[in-house]
């Protein structure tokens, strides 16, 4: 059985002009435990919906300041690497021709550079696999 | 798999959700604008009225922060009507929960299938048909791999 599979998040919208989907490692969405861990220490709760809001309008073609949200460069992997950031929250996502937004990794801004190597290589791999 | 509907509902509940929302249409409003009659942000702070600071505040933090009343001076000046609407949770919530049950499919690519999960009640009305390269069928619905599915059949 492959490691990556994707589920439609059912954490946003359905409704967005691009779909949404979360990334599953071995059946487990990658969002979850980010979920999870926000939840259960309060702090960032906020932040973490309005994150998940820009991302929503991002996928509705909404135009955001690049304080909320970007595309990363400087990558080799097939598509856009984007960053949907609410306070100290990051979802990172990449855009999948024909499939839409695709969440990577949920993170803190503390941990951003880390974050994004761990994203790129999440998606490299994913690539590398579905070859 | 495992989901959570219930955060979805408790995010719903949140303030933060709908003021972001807000917050982005009016700054996609106001850089629509711009572009349309080709202006810069002394011209747009002139317009609408406030200092340029406030525009650039706008503008680089996409922080909008004002009365109800400005939004909606603001909202008319870069030509768009702010229609808002109030609309009863349940309703709501009963129309996302649909929704996911319709969209809500797997796609595991070492097998030559899509799965569909659905509450355990509606399973004879799930299908899960083997993948057809570039065929589009019901809910007009395909992705990358041309994985279909089918429901409701």
């Amino acid at each position: 059985m492959s490691k990556y599979s994707l589920i439609l998040s059912p954490n946003v919208s359905r409704t967005n002009k691009i779909q949404i989907w979360e990334l599953c490692v071995n059946g487990e969405s990658v969002l979850y435990p980010f979920i999870s861990k926000i939840q259960s220490e309060v702090t960032f709760e906020s932040d973490l919906y309005g994150a998940l809001r820009i991302l929503e309008l991002a996928a509705d073609l909404v135009s955001l300041p690049k304080t909320k949200f970007r595309e990363i460069k400087g990558h080799k992997i097939k598509g856009k690497l984007y960053e949907a950031k609410y306070g100290a929250v990051r979802i990172y996502h990449f855009h999948e021709k024909h499939t839409g937004r695709i969440i990577i990794l949920g993170g803190l801004k503390n941990d951003q550079d880390k974050d994004i190597n761990s994203a790129v290589k999440t998606i490299k791999d994913y690539q590398n696999e579905n070859k | 798999m495992k989901t959570n509907n219930q955060f979805r509902e408790k995010m719903l509940n949140h303030p933060t959700y709908w003021v972001e929302g807000i917050n982005g249409l009016l700054y996609d409003g106001i850089i629509s604008y711009m572009k349309k009659h080709k202006m810069k942000r002394k011209d747009l702070a002139k317009h609408l009225g406030i200092s340029a600071g406030r525009v650039s505040q706008i503008l680089n933090d996409g922080d909008i922060n004002f009365s109800l009343e400005k939004i909606v001076d603001i909202a008319i000046k870069v030509d768009k009507f702010p229609i808002f609407a109030f609309e009863d949770k349940n309703s709501f919530l009963e129309r996302e929960r649909k929704l996911a049950e319709v969209k809500r499919i797997c796609l595991h690519y070492d097998r030559n299938e899509v799965s569909i999960e659905l509450p355990a009640e509606e399973s004879s009305r799930t299908k899960i048909i083997p993948l057809v390269p570039k065929i589009e069928v019901s809910q007009n619905y395909t992705v990358s791999n041309q994985l279909v599915y089918i429901y409701g059949n």
